[in-house]
């Protein structure tokens, strides 16, 4: 389980040079678009997670405030 | 949404001053409308979702939420499928009859739900920030309550933000004709309501990697326990030649215990193109295990256009307990389900959403998606030769949405 996420931790931080993390505020500009925020698409995320919540055994991990149902 | 070099500009200058969006103190709306269709007239769906969200100048987010989902079609019961024709009471309390050959389906599904939340989102200080919420819904035969509160504290100049969630939920099962005994046959005595409590603690990080690069990672832990059983499922009893001779009601724990590691990762490559990569593992004391992985690439059309496709490829691993029916001739397990939500399947999403910007700082999208799950065949008798207990399902989502 461990390799299976640090793998592609470790692939992520290599294409993306998380090396040399330290961006200063005045270099956020693209980091601050939209499409670069997570939780950006609110509703759209909440009704994909709704979705699937009714259809498949396992559900969460992108964020902790769920709701629930007692979906069929 | 491609934004100009002047956009840009001043939404670095708002998190220069440690906000998201240079539009304080006024409403942010996010409307959408749904459709969800599964193929064989199984579930229809159609929903209204709304989100709220006003800032004060001091970058403090009110959050609301509102929904109605509305459901009805055919949803299957559990019920093996045999070479006879088989006549019985729905969990619901209608009598149906399913023709020889075909999968059992109960086609009296109907419901409403309504759901809600509010969240507060508050700095403490220029390190710590707070997010704390409730959340409520109703249906027919199910209400659900809940708290969370998540607690964060920016690091490294802003690079790295930690985060700590607790989210508790109590819900109430209240089953149409009472809530029935597990592994009692259909059609038993049934009774009263009964509860479902919910714990998620989840630990998070989002670092910002480079430029053009920002990820998250999220563990979470979840318990839950109460009543987990589908009261509307049932699994067969069927004989060695095939021939269901009987239905009882599903059985699961009392108890659920998950794991769940999420990463995700955005990476604006060039000036038109965003990529979102998410991967999430899942592995509870069901025996559920699953794999969820979504690409997603965001392909700016002009300044207003733009473009994202996307695919999810999800698999899981069946509960210990699923079962697509029992035998006559085994003995009764404290634990059976035929619920094909709990079997191994392979689930495949594949979509796209446009995006368009309207008048007055409308910003429209639409999302097509087609959903296919695929489950891994089991074996029923032979006298069963040729059908399937689950033999998968397609479905088409469609949303339209609004941000205003």
């Amino acid at each position: 389980m461990l390799i299976r996420i640090a793998l592609p931790v470790l692939l992520v931080c290599s294409l993306t040079a998380c090396a040399n993390p330290a961006v200063k505020p005045w270099e956020r500009g693209v980091l601050a678009e939209p499409a670069m925020t997570f939780g950006y698409d609110a509703t759209k995320d909440s009704i994909a997670d709704h979705i699937y919540f009714s259809k498949e055994a396992t559900s969460g991990g992108r964020s902790i405030a769920g709701g629930g149902c007692g979906c069929n | 949404m491609q934004l100009t070099t002047w956009q840009s500009l001043a939404l670095a200058a708002a998190t220069l001053a440690g906000t998201s969006s240079a539009q304080a103190t006024q409403w942010e709306h996010d409307a959408a409308l749904l459709y969800y269709g599964e193929s064989d007239d199984r579930v229809q769906a159609g929903s209204v979702k709304y989100q709220g969200k006003r800032e004060n100048d001091e970058g403090d987010k009110l959050t609301v939420t509102a929904g109605v989902d509305a459901l009805t079609g055919a949803s299957p019961l559990g019920v093996a499928p045999s070479y006879q024709a088989q006549t019985m009471t729905s969990p619901s309390g209608k009598t149906i009859t399913i023709p020889a050959g075909t999968l059992p389906l109960d086609d009296s599904f109907k419901d409403l739900r309504v759901s809600g939340g509010v969240q507060w989102d508050k700095g403490i200080n220029e390190h710590w920030r707070h997010n704390s919420g409730v959340s409520l819904s109703k249906e027919q035969d199910y209400l659900h309550t809940g708290v969370n509160s998540t607690v964060s504290r920016y690091l490294n100049n802003k690079n790295t933000t930690l985060s700590a969630g607790l989210a508790l939920g109590y819900d109430q099962v209240q089953p149409i004709e009472g809530k029935p005994v597990p592994l009692s046959l259909a059609g038993s005595n049934r009774e009263g309501d009964d509860t479902k409590k919910t714990g998620e603690l989840m630990l998070g990080v989002t670092q910002v990697l480079s430029k053009r690069a920002i990820a998250q990672l999220n563990y979470s832990y979840s318990q839950v326990s109460g009543y987990l059983n589908d009261p509307y499922k049932y699994i067969s009893i069927t004989t060695p030649a095939g021939v269901v001779s009987g239905n009882r009601y599903e059985s699961r724990p009392d108890t659920r215990k998950g794991h769940t590691f999420y990463g995700a990762l955005k990476y604006k490559a060039g000036d038109k193109t965003t990529l979102t990569s998410s991967l999430r593992f899942h592995q509870d004391d069901w025996g559920t295990d699953s794999f969820t992985a979504e690409q997603a690439i965001r392909f700016a059309l002009s300044n207003e256009r733009s473009i994202e496709p996307s695919v999810r490829f999800y698999h899981q691993k069946a509960a210990d307990f699923y079962k697509s029916q029992l035998l006559t001739t085994d003995a009764l397990p404290q634990y059976a389900s035929a619920d094909y939500r709990l079997a191994t399947f392979d689930a495949y999403t594949v979509g796209a959403t446009y995006r368009w910007q309207g008048s007055k700082d409308k910003e429209w999208r639409i999302t097509g998606e087609y959903y296919k799950q695929k489950p891994k065949a089991t074996e029923l008798t032979a006298g069963q030769a040729g059908l399937s207990a689950n033999p998968g399902f397609e479905a088409v989502i469609l949303s339209l949405g609004v941000k205003f």
